[in-house]
């Protein structure tokens, strides 16, 4: 059966040459080591194992040496949108229609003769070679090997696809236009989707795509929202609302902008006003399209509040020995942050785990950006390895996390954790209000924050 | 007459004033008569105070209470729903009556006019009648004695083949509430619901695998109850945990914590995990109440066994290629300084020789020696002489990976278990396996925990982890009683190599204390 962890094996694996760990639950990880008897594992516990194998698309992603098997904890929580989900379920059917066939049932049939007759004769055999030899007189073959294949010929039937390969511009148009949204062919070698989704959908999105070995110039994403904007990937703005250009524009600024990506906005300002469908496609005759450049993502006075990731990016920019991880459920981030010098993307438990090995040593700082929800599954493993740094010893590593203004009410338990063990303090920032929780000992603290204050300065008001 | 509410909500315990009591001490600014010793702000005096150093203890394993302030409502207190026990129990101390919904009342002789509206408690009283009832077996009943005194809450550690399974069924007879059983696999969810519908002629309810449907016997999975249980964690009274140790799992505690049944039993035949976490388990469940071990049970309970090791000798081929692989690999541990004695040696590793070439090329020579030393072709040779040693014996053969099971299925014409084989084919085998129609199958790690295998009386474990919990499962599946019959556990190790450390690492129990070497 062609389960979502075959699937992502089979096309993370195509051309791997890299090493890579894959995390994920352990409900993955073991159907992903199932899947491959080949695969080299190390599952180290229940939640936090690894599988590694070589993985050279991860090249495309400079140098995150670990990937997410499944994005099961997001997806169980709805924190990955459902359009990610969708476009895997879109291609499994694809796929299995396309590459999968039912065993024929006569090769069972034959199998289960085979395997009986050789139960049959194996006690009155000590003799390997006088055993195989007569099974295979018995089926008049003079080749034991054929019979063999008899026995297991149709394995290669029933283990997953081959995939996808390679994903080819007809196949995901037929994919999108299936389950999603437009996808338009401009020419042989490039493709407009537009999909119309929540930012962090398409950002996974995107994220398959690389992985699929897709060139991204020829991607373009819609996202819904300005203000998911934030982790700074998209591309293309479509929107009604009247006001949302100028916050499309303050969400924007301030980003590691990636500079082959064409910014282009559609504003349609009149849209919102009409409430009749007919009204509404009356307006969006009329309406504007405003074609933005990177020119007009260049910081203007006075900022709106800037992402998370660029406070980060210049506390962490301003002290080259902090160490940074970003843990975000997506790779955006982490691409955002590339100029800050982020060294990997985790997802939160990875972090969490991360956090425990540098406790064990005398590393400067981590940091951690943590994205905007939280719930039990990630807020108890962090929590914990938080707890455990409060209790280091004086020059052992602390923690900064910074968390946006939206987010710090459903951090409340681990801010509550924080207070209690080390020390957080708010602070306005560029029209933002952004928490920056500091643990460990005192003069760690008062480090940190003199660090925080000064590389933010002037913006900061404390 | 109710001053206060504990609701249930998103797998959270809210205790908050009774709407009315804020009106009250709102507009008067006095408490009501019925309200002696409150204090203006609604709650009684002394109350704030009590329950924060009844819960709010910070050296605990989980940040048990919060103190909200919301507007009009003061402030309210929110515990995990996994609290409720402990909160009903403390109500009853501070001698305040608890009103249940339906109008039932558990209410202290000596209460004073103080009253709590449970409205968190939504499971209920279930009569299930056995239509074939069972007797206990003597471990059965000790276990379920000690299950009583510890109130219902807690972990019974049994090896496999000792009636796990119907000991629960006791339980969820004598409980009496609605019930969510909690299984790590679709397998075992299946058989459990066969277990029910046989014992107590009723048709449980099935939730993953495709199954959405609640009853008052719930059977779901590990993966499932993740996701159900903060909206329907207050459905039950008891909740059993089958093959806990899944429990400790950091994302599968929230399936305890935002649980709120009051009764709780965990069911395992090995509690030991690698990370250590058995320990949450107490919180989360209840303490181990009744453990019997391998040893123990055997002969009485289980078949008597013994384990024999071989020590088999890798080819001149693979041993060179073993040392040269290990060399490299061992070589960049020295120069990283890299200790697996630490606790996250292993991780440490992992992660700093992603960062360099040479790194991974240790990492590679690590899988690579490894392979050699789990997978050698005279490991493979050395089965034939197993099975004809044991010509009318039903043989059991673990490996690693599916790699080697097929390798050893094809090479000997086994039927091979693993998750490749279709459902339908699984089951015409162990069937077949079952009434001895074929006496040998080899699998990889399906079988090593979550399903019903059929008695077997010899099991080759050619290749494992060095982990002790699949270990003893191993063990377990060969140890089914049957008279006359003594079990035998051949592992087989490569001599030479670092799979003698992997097979000292997972022997460390004192099952496999019984042993003989070769």
């Amino acid at each position: 059966m062609l389960t979502k962890e075959h699937l992502r094996f089979r096309y993370l694996k195509q051309g791997w040459v890299e090493p890579c760990f894959i995390y994920g639950p352990s409900t993955s990880l073991t159907a992903l080591i199932q899947a491959s008897p080949t695969l080299p594992k190390h599952t180290e516990s229940e939640e936090y194992g690894f599988v590694y194998d070589y993985v050279g698309k991860l090249k495309e992603l400079e140098g995150l040496p670990f990937l997410e098997l499944d994005s099961f904890v997001a997806t169980q929580y709805h924190l990955v949108p459902t359009g990610a989900q969708a476009l895997g379920t879109a291609l499994k059917k694809i796929v299995m229609a396309e590459f999968l066939a039912k065993p024929p049932k006569h090769i069972a049939e034959q199998r289960a003769q085979l395997l009986a007759y050789a139960d049959t004769i194996r006690a009155q055999h000590h003799d390997f070679d006088d055993y195989v030899a007569h099974i295979a007189s018995h089926f008049n073959t003079a080749d034991p090997q054929t019979l063999r294949q008899r026995i297991y010929g149709d394995l290669e039937l029933t283990r997953p696809i081959e995939l996808i390969r390679p994903l080819t511009p007809q196949l995901l148009a037929a994919i999108y236009n299936r389950e999603l949204a437009q996808v338009v062919m401009l020419s042989s070698h490039h493709l407009k989707f537009t999909v119309v989704a929540p930012l962090a959908c398409c950002v996974a999105m995107l994220h398959h795509l690389k992985l699929w070995g897709i060139d991204p110039h020829n991607v373009t994403i819609v996202a819904k929202q300005p203000r998911e904007c934030q982790l700074g990937f998209e591309l293309y703005v479509e929107s009604s609302k009247a006001t949302s250009l100028k916050k499309w524009k303050g969400c924007l600024r301030g980003l590691v902008w990636p500079p082959q990506f064409e910014v282009v906005a559609e504003f349609y300002p009149h849209l919102r006003q009409q409430r009749s469908a007919a009204a509404r496609a009356s307006a969006l005759k009329k309406s504007k399209k405003v074609k933005l450049t990177q020119a007009d993502f260049k910081p203007q006075t006075p900022p709106a509040a800037p992402a998370k990731a660029t406070v980060f990016a210049k506390i962490i920019g301003a002290y080259p020995e902090f160490e940074l991880m970003v843990a975000e459920p997506g790779p955006a981030a982490a691409s955002g942050l590339a100029g800050g010098g982020a060294l990997a993307w985790l997802t939160p438990g990875m972090a969490a785990l991360q956090l425990q090995l540098t406790s064990g040593s005398n590393r400067s700082v981590v940091g951690l950006d943590i994205f905007g929800q939280a719930h039990q599954g990630w807020l108890q493993p962090l929590s914990e390895q938080m707890r455990k740094l409060s209790g280091q010893p004086q020059g052992a590593p602390y923690v900064i996390w910074v968390i946006a203004q939206d987010a710090i009410r459903s951090w409340q338990p681990l801010l509550r954790l924080a207070h209690s063990v080390g020390g957080v303090w708010y602070f306005r920032y560029g029209g933002g209000l952004y928490g920056v929780v500091s643990c460990a000992n005192v003069d760690s603290r008062r480090h940190m924050r003199s660090a925080v204050k000064s590389a933010l300065r002037p913006g900061l008001i404390h | 007459m109710a001053q206060f509410i504990l609701s249930f909500e998103g797998g959270i315990l809210k205790l908050r004033l009774h709407s009315h009591m804020v009106q009250d001490s709102r507009e008067d600014g006095e408490p009501g008569p019925a309200l002696r010793g409150v204090e203006s702000a609604g709650w009684p005096q002394g109350f704030d105070e009590a329950i924060k150093a009844k819960f709010g203890d910070q050296q605990s394993r989980h940040q048990r209470i919060v103190v909200r302030t919301t507007g009009a409502q003061g402030v309210s207190y929110e515990l995990e729903a996994c609290e409720y026990y402990y909160l009903m129990r403390w109500l009853c101390e501070q001698k305040i009556t608890v009103f249940t919904a339906s109008g039932r009342s558990r209410v202290h002789p000596q209460a004073a006019a103080l009253g709590c509206l449970d409205q968190a408690r939504e499971y209920r009283s279930v009569s299930l009648r056995w239509v074939r009832p069972i007797s206990l077996r003597v471990h059965q009943q000790q276990a379920l004695d000690a299950l009583r005194q510890g109130h219902g809450r807690g972990c019974v550690v049994l090896p496999t083949g000792a009636g796990k399974t119907l000991l629960a069924c006791q339980v969820m007879a004598e409980v009496g509430r609605s019930v969510m059983v909690v299984v790590p696999t679709l397998d075992l969810m299946e058989q459990w619901a066969q277990v029910v519908l046989e014992r107590f002629g009723c048709e449980a309810g099935l939730w993953g695998g495709g199954h959405r449907e609640l009853a008052d016997v719930t059977i779901i999975t590990y993966d499932s109850a993740l996701k159900v249980v903060a909206d329907h964690g207050h459905r039950f009274g008891l909740i059993i945990f089958d093959e806990c140790h899944h429990l400790a799992a950091p994302t599968y505690q929230q399936v305890a914590l935002k649980s709120l049944a009051p009764y709780r039993l965990g069911l395992t035949a090995t509690i030991e995990r690698e990370d250590g976490k058995e320990t949450d388990l107490v919180s989360l469940v209840g303490p181990v109440v009744y453990q019997a071990g391998i040893q123990h049970m055997a002969a009485a309970v289980l078949s008597p066994y013994e384990v024999i090791t071989w020590r088999i000798p890798l080819s001149d081929k693979d041993q060179r290629i073993y040392e040269r692989q290990r060399e490299i690999y061992l070589s960049y541990i020295r120069r990283a300084g890299i200790s697996f004695q630490h606790k996250n040696g292993w991780q440490q590793f992992v992660m700093t020789a992603a960062r360099s070439a040479a790194g991974r090329r240790a990492l590679s020579a690590y899988r690579q020696q490894r392979r050699i030393a789990c997978n050698s072709h005279s490991k493979v040779v050395a089965i034939w002489r197993v099975i004809t040693e044991n010509p009318q014996e039903k043989i059991l053969i673990f490996t690693q990976d599916n790699e080697l099971a097929y390798q050893i299925g094809l090479r000997y014409f086994l039927p091979v278990l693993t998750h490749h084989t279709k459902k339908s084919e699984r089951r015409l085998w162990l069937e077949q396996f079952r009434r001895g129609e074929l006496r040998c199958l080899v699998t990889s790690k399906v079988l090593n925990e979550g399903v019903d295998v059929p008695d077997a009386s010899v099991g080759v474990v050619v290749s494992g982890t060095g982990s002790v919990r699949e270990h003893v499962q191993r063990l377990g599946r060969i140890l089914r009683h049957r008279h006359g019959k003594t079990a035998k556990l051949y592992e087989l190790v490569s001599a030479q190599t670092g799979e003698i450390n992997t097979q000292y690492r997972r022997r460390s129990h004192d099952a496999y204390q019984r042993t003989s070497s070769i």
